[in-house]
């Protein structure tokens, strides 16, 4: 009876266990172990290399050089990172240019586009003053990452002066007035939301 | 007797042999130039000038104290301008990386700043002809911005990472030796002064054209021009290295914030 007995309770035990075990088995498995990528030097791949670095004050872009030696592979991530930084600039002043147009329903007026298009253009040449490199890794092939960041005042700075010149040039314009105040807050926006 | 007079002979042979190499063109002589350099232990207001060899050691203390004065203004300030080229395309991808770099400083009063050194001490050396260390107390007696460390390998640790101190930026420089040491350390200068520029921009324009061709032989074509400027105050050269293996010359310099 003794006998009997104790291999219930085994059993009883068994199945508690097995029980056990299946709520351990339905929980969430295991994070998969993530891939450290290293660099020359034994140091590991920043998250900037292949991930977007958004703040609300800065915008940043990473360039990559690889060329004969190291100087000039910096110069040459450097060079990519500022170019990518004014075409992000451009390619918002643009996103502007369009928005002022169609607000203003004056998408027929070419006199009107051309202005816009030569103010554009401004803004991108003279918008790149205190592009700093904020961070810098070289890979395992001796190629160089940077990280080049602008402070987004100095973008809306710059703006400042184009911005008073399509006010000159559409004096005459009932619209003008209210679609420059438009144009200088949707340049604002943009360039808080593009940089998210 | 005859015997001992061949060894003698010889003996005499191989120790003149080994004083030319030794302070001549070899690489360990490059080593001790540069660590007559090393103004880590002077104040800031403590400059050094080499004059590369000339014929009489006259001429040579006159080009080092011209470099001593030289490298006080090139800190008062320092213009930098830098243009680049670069072309790629996407069928045979980079075709020209070209770039035109120039720094200014201005000499207007040389005279005078050579007129206030005062020479702490004139060296001769076969690689860097002389040294002269001398202080200018028309400028602050500060402690210097970093004190380089040695990491793994005897290589200094600004190689590997560009030090960070407050109130100051910092850039890397590298140039391969030229025939004469003065030439290579102005390379090398003036080298981490253009990646001070790259580090931070004042003023940058970039202009990029992209061609792109569609139908069955599709492509694109990339122009970028990009020009950039800036104005460097306190230009300082921190701590210099020779790369023995790659026969190359490294400069670390600061400047202020």
């Amino acid at each position: 009876m003794k006998k009997i007995v104790f291999a219930l309770v085994a059993l009883v035990l068994a199945f508690g266990l097995t029980g056990c075990a299946s709520v351990a088995k339905d929980g969430p498995p295991p994070a998969p172990a993530k891939t450290i990528v290293l660099g020359a030097d034994g140091i590991p791949q920043p998250d900037w290399v292949y991930k977007t670095v958004s703040t609300q004050d800065m915008h940043y872009e990473s360039g990559y050089g690889k060329m004969s030696d190291k100087q000039i592979s910096i110069k040459r991530a450097t060079v990519e990172a500022k170019n990518k930084i004014a075409a992000w600039v451009s390619t918002t002043v643009k996103e502007v240019v369009v928005t002022y147009v169609n607000d203003a329903g004056s998408g027929d007026n070419r006199q009107a586009m051309d202005a816009m298009e030569s103010i554009s253009q401004q803004v991108a040449e003279a918008t790149l003053s205190g592009v700093t490199t904020e961070e810098m890794w070289i890979d395992a092939d001796n190629g160089v990452w940077v990280l080049c960041s602008i402070p987004l005042a100095n973008i809306e700075k710059s703006f400042e002066p184009a911005a008073e010149a399509v006010a000159e040039a559409f004096v005459e314009s009932d619209a003008a007035a209210a679609a420059n105040a438009k144009m200088k807050d949707a340049f604002a926006n943009l360039l808080k939301s593009a940089d998210r | 007797m005859p015997r001992i007079l061949i060894l003698c002979t010889l003996l005499l042979m191989l120790t003149g042999c080994s004083t030319t190499t030794g302070g001549g063109a070899g690489k360990q002589g490059e080593e001790s130039a540069l660590a007559l350099l090393d103004l880590g232990s002077h104040p800031a207001n403590v400059y050094v000038g080499v004059s590369g060899p000339y014929s009489t050691k006259e001429r040579m203390v006159e080009a080092a104290i011209l470099a001593c004065a030289k490298s006080i203004l090139l800190e008062r300030a320092l213009a930098l301008d830098n243009r680049l080229v670069m072309q790629s395309s996407s069928s045979a991808g980079l075709l020209s990386f070209a770039q035109r770099e120039k720094a200014y400083y201005d000499d207007k009063s040389l005279t005078e700043v050579i007129d206030g050194l005062e020479v702490l001490s004139i060296m001769f050396d076969p690689q860097a002809g002389s040294v002269v260390r001398a202080r200018y107390p028309a400028n602050p007696s500060s402690r210097r911005s970093y004190k380089a460390t040695i990491g793994e390998g005897g290589r200094p640790d600004w190689l590997l990472s560009l030090p960070k101190v407050a109130g100051y930026r910092f850039g890397v420089g590298s140039s391969k030796a030229y025939y004469f040491l003065n030439d290579s350390l102005e390379a090398s200068d003036f080298s981490a002064a253009q990646n001070l520029l790259d580090l931070y921009t004042e003023h940058a324009f970039s202009k990029g054209l992209v061609t792109t061709r569609g139908g069955s032989a599709s492509s694109m074509d990339n122009v970028l021009y990009q020009a950039q400027r800036g104005l460097l105050q306190g230009f300082t050269i921190v701590d210099r290295y020779y790369d023995k293996e790659c026969d190359t010359y490294w400069s670390l310099a600061s400047i202020l914030e």
